[in-house]
């Protein structure tokens, strides 16, 4: 029995966009666990996650250091910042393997516009993330981004995907 | 020899024509790419017969390809009927390359086995001199392949100079097994500037503090690990210029300063490094390591197209005047435990990449600098830093403070010797 309804993690993921979008760092950050794993693979969807780079492969350590970077106004990349609005559709949730059912997995699509220096650019894929029931509500332990040209000539990804 | 060309490279500055001209983007790829010596991959990228990459080199499409007879080729990536690419993937495993057009079947050693139909052609039709042709000069030194694709493009021992093995060397002995595995995937990024930004900009210690303060300031605050000492003007970083456009960054004066750096990047956990050290010394003995210590890593530039930053393969593949790919390949340490190579890919994604925190500053720097160059009124750009201060060191090579301009002014001097037809 999952005890995470579809609709709450829906709202979930639309909340999580929202915050990426509008590149708030700290309340996007908030959603984490402390046991995170935001993976972003590179090259193919399935790879060996130690001895295979990826685009991003970040423990909570490294979440803090990424969102502190996009704070410290020397991200020139991110300077001007990407104009960005997403659309997360397709979500479906897997049956949990969680016995206490606090935890689901949900299954999404995603398509981001992003907006600089007069370009347009889309990225878009598919996302797996891993949510579980706290006090403080549901919180992401993983998200998993295959993005559908991760083994193709890639130009700026520094905003939050 | 092509004295407008020459002109535009001074020795302390550059016109900024060199960055922003599409008809001398059109001579580099002709006279730098097609004519002269580029790097073109790596042999543990194809370690099983019939293990094959494509790359373009310049604008020409090549089969980089380990054959059944387990020769390493480089095969030009076109029919001999009419002219389709015969390997249209990225990557994989062939016996065979069957073009879709009409089914000429080529093995991967190049020669042409099969031709449909072939009762339409006349008595004197040979196969055997219609196979996919092979690049015209290859050369091989540490499994590092490179490639020429004119007959006359010099020899590979004096393009490839000592200077420049010395650097491959460094690269690759860092590692126990004295090899390093090419098989850790590839970032491949592009940005809106010329190729020769990157080159410069491999070489530019100058910038770091800068352009990287968000990266270095919170390693610092995490580790306590000042990156930031490697730039400063008063460094004992050195930079030397290793003749034919190559050029390297010298870290002894700093290792010896403030210990070795051979895995560079992670400084958020404690080293794993008695392990790899104690590997090192069983490979190489006590003084060899600590000379490789000393040394470690490789910071070297290639000309034209390769780079060595730490772990890191970087190759360049202009694409137009104004926009460059940038294919990115971290490098295991064969012999080296899974955590010393796992930490090496982890600081590696932490700069590099399409969503690392250093690179994509660069990029951005790139496309601000393409930008400014539109700018007329005073059309040079300086690479003046240090002029003057060079010095002959100990291995005999011109060598300057890390931060000065020594590098861009090599790899200019080199660019203009090729663009007019000096060399």
């Amino acid at each position: 029995m999952i005890s995470i309804a579809r609709r709450e993690a829906a709202d979930f993921l639309y909340l999580e966009a929202r915050l990426a979008d509008t590149h708030a760092y700290d309340e996007w950050f908030a959603l984490w666990t402390d046991d995170a794993l935001y993976w972003i693979p590179c090259n193919d969807d399935v790879h060996d996650q130690r001895l295979h780079v990826s685009l991003v492969h970040e423990d909570h350590e490294g979440l803090v250091d990424r969102i502190a970077r996009l704070k410290s106004g020397a991200a020139w990349a991110q300077d001007p910042k990407s104009r960005l609005a997403r659309v997360v559709s397709n979500i479906e949730l897997a049956a949990s393997d969680d016995a206490s059912a606090t935890e689901c997995v949900v299954h999404s699509t995603f398509n981001i516009t992003s907006s600089r220096r007069g370009r347009i650019e889309v990225v878009a894929g598919r996302a797996v993330h891993r949510l579980r029931r706290t006090d403080d509500g549901l919180r992401m332990v993983s998200k998993t981004v295959l993005l559908v040209d991760n083994d193709e000539v890639m130009s700026n990804l520094t905003f939050l995907i | 020899m092509d004295a407008a060309l020459a002109d535009l490279v001074l020795p302390d500055r550059v016109h900024s024509s060199v960055y922003t001209d599409h008809a001398i983007f059109e001579q580099e790829i002709e006279r730098i790419y097609h004519r002269g010596w580029t790097f073109v991959g790596h042999e543990s990228e194809i370690p099983l017969p019939g293990d094959y990459r494509t790359r373009d080199v310049g604008r020409q499409p090549v089969i980089f390809v380990r054959s059944s007879d387990g020769e390493v080729r480089v095969l030009m990536n076109r029919c001999s009927h009419r002219g389709a690419v015969v390997c249209p993937y990225e990557r994989g495993n062939a016996g065979f390359f069957t073009c879709a057009y009409h089914a000429w079947s080529y093995r991967n050693t190049g020669s042409l086995a099969v031709v449909p139909y072939d009762e339409r052609y006349s008595d004197d039709f040979d196969k055997t001199l219609l196979g996919l042709r092979p690049a015209p000069l290859v050369g091989r030194y540490r499994e590092f392949v490179f490639v020429c694709l004119s007959a006359d493009g010099g020899s590979f021992d004096s393009y490839l100079n000592a200077g420049a093995r010395r650097e491959l060397d460094l690269f690759t002995d860092i590692a126990p097994g004295r090899r390093v595995s090419v098989t850790a995937g590839t970032h491949k990024y592009a940005y809106d500037g010329n190729w020769k930004l990157q080159v410069e900009n491999n070489l530019d210690a100058y910038h770091f503090n800068f352009v990287h303060r968000s990266f270095w300031q919170i390693q610092a605050k995490r580790s306590g690990v000042r990156m930031d000492a490697l730039g400063t003007g008063t460094s004992v970083g050195r930079i030397r210029d290793l003749g034919n456009g190559h050029v390297a960054w010298d870290y002894r004066p700093l290792n010896v300063k403030v210990g070795p750096r051979a895995i560079s990047g992670d400084t958020r956990t404690p080293p794993v490094q008695a392990e790899y050290y104690a590997a090192l010394i069983a490979a190489h003995g006590t003084e060899k390591t600590a000379e490789l210590m000393t040394a470690a890593p490789a910071h070297a530039f290639i000309f034209p197209n390769l780079a060595l930053i730490g772990s890191q393969i970087r190759v360049l593949r202009p694409q137009r005047v104004d926009r460059t790919e940038v294919h990115v390949y971290p490098s295991l340490l064969v012999g080296a435990s899974d955590e010393v190579n796992e930490r090496r890919v982890r600081a590696h994604e932490a700069f590099y990449g399409p969503a690392g925190g250093g690179a994509t500053d660069d990029f951005e720097i790139f496309a601000r600098v393409q930008k400014g160059l539109q700018s007329q009124v005073d059309p040079w750009v300086l690479h003046n830093r240090g002029v003057g201060h060079e010095e002959i060191d100990a291995d005999g090579f011109v060598s300057a403070q890390i931060t000065d301009e020594l590098g861009s002014r090599a790899v200019f001097r080199r660019w203009r010797d090729v663009m007019s037809g000096a060399s």
